[in-house]
């Protein structure tokens, strides 16, 4: 037995999660997320470890990372999700320096660790749109407490670059001044998170900075302006979280919006009901997503010249291409909490691609699939 | 064919409920063997003997809130009749959803669960050994003079 305390331990902890998942799409020749009309475990299962050295009661140094079978959500790649120093230097303040996942959302900065949320992914509505999940730089977060409520104010600031994905057009990115706050109150068994960040963005396409010299140099400077791949984004977030013994209620509702054409501007949210029968968690959730395109400017003339049917041509696929999925749906799911650490969960989830789009799905060409399909999980998520 | 898939569809989601359903019996039995209707106190290694907390502010204490950084909570081993009580009165949340909230915080860095003792007699000797802990205990236990039994408000 212990015989002598201390508040901290000078020493070196490990910890890790690991989750794995299970899904089938019941539609024949087409994939979602990976899921095909076969059983398959890779697109979501994953094992993150992670090291935190306690220098003493205000310094530790944390690295965090995660291994899953088909890629890293880290923008470089390279599995390193979290290294970062924290230093507290009072009881309310908490600094963390490093490289740090982006807390964009409520369940952003955790949205791997499956053992966290009730269902076996977050609404991809929402955690699923083209935003990077790691980032450079430092985050404060001060937080005080009152008889009846609890407040905390977090601010970050820092720069990323990577590869993202816009609908089918995948591109390096270089993103910097990005600076976010998040204000979040715990009221009773309540809590109210509301957030917004600010970025400079820079998209790497060749192809479509030349485009850009090419119309710049005709003077097509509305179609040229419409395709730049320099300038400001911005997120907005609003989250209400409420739980008790029996039931509970979680909402999120998002939108991001860029000074770029060719990124268009995305409002999702979920809401999300279910009870508790002690250990097991029933849910319900819809969740749905808007997609605003900024429609393509029409300067270019057609039947001229070969050279500007091709320019056009060119100049509306980059529209086509950079269309964001969306798609709405209802999840009904089962969370089974095995061991204190350990949960068996399954779920099922119909889906409606916007007609328009790809909404998620990979659709070969000759297909004539109508976006409308059913997906089936289940999965184990287990924290060490 | 449509109607094939959706008979099929509905099939599988019956199994599963079917499934979930039979377990959940299971667990409303376990569940009820380990409710205990006796009360829990709050007590404090604290030289301010006028410290009242509010219920709120256990709970804050207990959730890694603002308050936790000066005031350690301390916590009996999952399972433990009293901490179920606890969480149930002045929590107000399943363990289930305790253990999710402590998966986030740990993996964002943010702040760590309360240490866990196996008994009543370590979590005392812990109270007695570091400033601020706190800890809730069963009532008519003997509480050692150097600790003080917070008042609710």
């Amino acid at each position: 037995m212990l015989t002598h305390f201390s508040a901290f331990s000078n020493d070196l902890e490990f910890s890790g999660y690991a989750r794995v998942i299970g899904g089938y799409l019941d539609e024949k020749n087409v994939e979602f997320k990976g899921y095909e009309d076969s059983i398959k475990f890779s697109p979501s299962s994953l094992i993150g470890l992670q090291g935190e050295y306690q220098f003493d009661d205000k310094w530790s140094a944390t690295a965090q990372v995660l291994l899953r079978s088909n890629n890293t959500t880290a923008s470089d790649n390279s599995g390193l999700e979290w290294l970062y120093l924290t230093y507290t230097p009072t009881d309310n303040i908490q600094i963390k320096l490093g490289k740090l996942r982006t807390p964009f959302f409520t369940m952003s900065d955790f949205s791997d660790v499956g053992f966290a949320y009730p269902w076996i992914n977050p609404p991809q509505q929402v955690y699923d749109t083209y935003l990077f999940k790691t980032f450079n730089g430092i985050d404060a977060v001060y937080k005080f407490g009152a008889e009846n409520f609890d407040v905390s104010f977090e601010g970050y600031y820092g720069e990323e670059s990577g590869d993202i994905g816009i609908g089918a057009l995948r591109t390096g990115f270089e993103v910097d001044n990005l600076l976010g706050f998040i204000g979040k109150i715990n009221i009773e068994n309540l809590e109210f998170r509301v957030s917004r960040y600010n970025g400079n963005i820079k998209l790497d396409i060749d192809e479509i900075r030349q485009l850009e010299n090419v119309l710049n140099s005709l003077n097509f400077t509305k179609s040229a302006s419409s395709v730049k791949t320099k300038g400001r984004a911005h997120a907005d977030q609003f989250g209400v979280i409420y739980d008790n013994l029996d039931y509970f209620f979680r909402g999120e509702w998002i939108r991001i919006k860029t000074d770029l054409g060719i990124v268009p501007i995305i409002q999702s949210y979920y809401l999300t009901a279910g009870v508790n029968y002690a250990p097991f968690t029933y849910h319900l959730t819809f969740a749905d997503s808007d997609v605003e395109t900024r429609s393509a400017e029409n300067e270019i003339p057609l039947g001229i010249n070969s050279d500007l049917d091709q320019l056009a041509y060119g100049y509306n696929r980059i529209f086509d291409e950079s269309t964001p999925d969306s798609i709405k749906s209802w999840t009904v799911g089962v969370r089974w909490d095995v061991l204190p650490n350990l949960a068996l969960k399954a779920e099922f989830s119909t889906l409606e691609g916007d007609n328009v789009k790809d909404s998620f799905f990979v659709i070969p060409d000759d297909s004539d699939f109508d976006k409308k399909t059913n997906l089936y999980l289940i999965g184990l998520d287990w924290v060490f | 064919m449509i109607f094939f898939k959706f008979i099929n569809n509905i099939k599988k989601t019956a199994l599963l409920f079917a499934v979930a359903c039979s377990l959940l019996g299971f667990s409303l039995s376990v569940h009820a063997e380990n409710t205990n209707p006796s009360n829990v106190i709050i007590v404090v290694n604290t030289t301010d003997k006028n410290l009242s907390f509010s219920k709120q502010q256990i709970r804050h204490i207990y959730m890694g809130g603002a308050m936790s950084r000066q005031f350690k909570a301390v916590n009996l081993f999952v399972g433990n009749p009293l901490r179920i009580n606890f969480n149930t009165r002045m929590v107000g949340l399943t363990e289930s959803r305790i253990q999710a909230y402590w998966a986030q915080m740990r993996f964002t860095g943010r702040s760590k669960p309360p240490i866990e003792f196996e008994t009543t007699e370590e979590v005392i000797e812990y109270l007695l050994t570091v400033e601020d802990s706190v800890a809730y205990l069963p009532t008519g236990i003997t509480i050692p003079k150097e600790l003080t039994i917070i008042a609710l408000n």
